[in-house]
């Protein structure tokens, strides 16, 4: 049946789709064009007027304020890449395709290196091996599924790669099959990988890398759909049904399977850093934040602007245990408007505009990812939250600092 | 004004006009829509034409911002479509004869799904992207993916009958 109604959908669809007008009408998209552009300058001039009145409103309050004082001189202070961690970022492309190459920005000190990666989707993993020197990254097969093939490189002093981009190698270790690779903060590398890629339900063995990159482990796992959820003692499934199950991870293979939850509609997820919980969307903004020790279960007020058609664009933690939600009112053909949000523990309180995720490193400064304004294919840009800022520029959303 | 755009976009709206045309109308189900989401998408990037052309699959690109136009657009004609989350309860009942090809059934009621989820079937059975490529597209995740295509295809199986998508025409 399921076969049957898959062919009768697509037979459906490519005979309808012969009854589709033919010709573009070229005036009607030039009018158009026109007229955006039009409405554009007005909403820019608008903004203009509306600043200018702000900066004027302003400076006469400051100027009744403070008449009688000295305004200070205003310093600012350039933004000096070689003050930042080792970092490496995927970098966003504005004419970035569904299918085509990605580039990694390594920025070590002041010396950049640029590697292309043969993949649309590149997923920076961390920065692993004795001193962290190595970058280590998943890389997308062009056959749509979803396990990622782990590259490395390794910088040298000079801040330079070593060499190109490799497959991930560990001594003494099989050559790793593609999977779905959880990086544990501070920790290993848990890389599932099913045995038969691209069946909903496959057995697969769980590879832990050591973050020296110097031993891998692998134990055996049931048969399932993909994980949600790795940390170092856990691991987390939900089925085809939003079933959500848990299991401790132990020498030789899984503990049973326990049920802790059922989503409704599992629409994302994200693991809290120290590997104690992870938060589940499960349909129309509704969150659920699940223990792993004891798989106790709180359910969170829906996200706003959310609902049964419209999920959380992004769910993350941060150090000290918060849980943060990006959202989008509209998404339209040339921007995205982003809000974050911030649980307080009852509710949802806005956060700051534009923040699509953060990130936090151990030891360095934390990392946000804006996107305001920006087009399809340019999902944002990172920002290293430092004193002061520094705008490491637009990424397709993948960063990795030492 | 002089509008200073690629030169190759006229061109590349001959070469590629229809097929835009028609990855629009399997979004929308309806002629005049699926002009009008074209239109409006292809005058969002006429100003950076320029941009789109230089990428390795300019039609990629547009097809992509056809599909989050579509996603996002708010109805400013009377279209009479009206998607909806419930199906009525015998596809026959919107309209058709006893004699409705089975073609013509699938076709009407993917026209009754939410939006999101009868995009996820046009990619994904039109177009035939991957589960990944579909969440690349709409900018969610895969799992959003598949459970929406879960639904949607929940929806059609409980209603259609096994003769309903099998069968010949009666």
């Amino acid at each position: 049946m399921s076969h049957d109604l898959d062919s009768a959908l697509r037979d459906s669809l490519r005979r309808h789709a012969e009854d589709a007008p033919s010709i573009v009408d070229l005036d009607g998209v030039r009018g158009r064009a026109r007229e955006i552009r039009r409405r554009r300058a007005v909403e820019v001039l608008a903004a203009g007027i509306v600043a200018v009145a702000v900066v004027l409103g302003l400076g006469a309050l400051v100027g009744t304020l403070r008449h009688d004082a000295t305004p200070p001189p205003v310093t600012t202070q350039s933004p000096t890449p070689g003050a930042l961690p080792p970092l490496a970022f995927t970098r966003g492309d504005a004419n970035a395709q569904p299918v085509g190459a990605t580039q990694i920005l390594l920025r070590v000190g002041s010396a950049d290196t640029l590697l292309t990666t043969p993949s649309a989707a590149v997923t920076l993993l961390g920065w692993y091996g004795p001193d962290r020197r190595t970058l280590v990254w998943g890389v997308q097969s062009s056959n749509g599924l979803r396990e990622l093939t782990l590259y490395a490189v390794t910088v040298g002093e000079d801040g330079r790669a070593t060499g190109s981009p490799q497959p991930l190698r560990i001594p003494g270790a099989a050559m790793l099959g593609a999977g779905r690779p959880f990086p544990v903060p501070g920790g290993p590398i848990q890389l599932w990988v099913p045995l038969t890629p691209g069946s909903p339900q496959s057995a697969a063995v769980l590879v832990t890398i050591a973050p020296d990159l110097a031993r891998a482990t692998t134990r055996p796992m049931p048969a399932s759909q993909a994980p949600v959820a790795i940390t170092e003692h856990h691991v987390a499934f939900v089925d085809a049904d939003s079933h959500v199950t848990v299991a401790a991870l132990a020498a030789r293979g899984v503990s049973a399977l326990l049920p802790v939850a059922t989503c409704a509609r599992l629409t994302g997820e994200a693991t809290s850093l120290d590997g104690s919980a992870m938060a589940l969307g499960c349909g129309g903004g509704t969150v659920e934040q699940v223990r792993f020790d004891d798989r106790a279960v709180t359910h969170l007020a829906a996200v706003p602007e959310t609902n049964q058609d419209v999920d959380p664009l992004n769910m993350w933690w941060d150090p000290s245990g918060g849980i943060h939600a990006a959202t989008t009112p509209t998404m339209r053909a040339d921007y995205t408007v982003v809000h974050s949000w911030d649980w307080t523990g009852t509710s949802w309180a806005p956060g700051p505009d534009g923040v699509l995720t953060r990130v936090y490193p151990q030891g360095g400064p934390s990392a946000r990812l804006v996107r305001e304004n920006a087009s399809p294919g340019n999902p944002g840009r990172w920002i290293v939250e430092s004193s002061p800022e520094v705008d490491l520029g637009p990424s397709d959303g993948s960063l990795a600092v030492r | 004004m002089t509008d200073q755009v690629h030169p190759s976009f006229e061109g590349f709206v001959a070469a590629r006009g229809s097929t835009l045309l028609r990855h629009a109308y399997v979004l929308t189900g309806d002629r005049h829509l699926a002009e009008d989401l074209v239109q409006e998408t292809l005058a969002h990037l006429y100003r950076r034409w320029g941009r789109v052309a230089a990428t390795a699959s300019p039609e990629a690109v547009v097809k992509t911002s056809i599909t989050r136009q579509y996603l996002s657009w708010r109805r400013r004609r009377s279209s009479g479509e009206r998607p909806s989350d419930r199906l009525p309860e015998n596809p026959s009942a919107f309209g058709g004869t006893d004699a409705i090809d089975d073609d013509d059934v699938i076709w009407r009621l993917l026209a009754r799904l939410p939006r999101k989820q009868r995009a996820i079937l046009a990619l994904r059975y039109y177009n035939d992207q991957s589960d990944a490529q579909i969440a690349e597209i709409l900018g969610v995740s895969a799992s959003t993916v598949r459970s929406n295509a879960s639904r949607a295809l929940a929806t059609l199986r409980a209603q259609t009958s096994p003769r309903d998508v099998t069968g010949g025409v009666s």
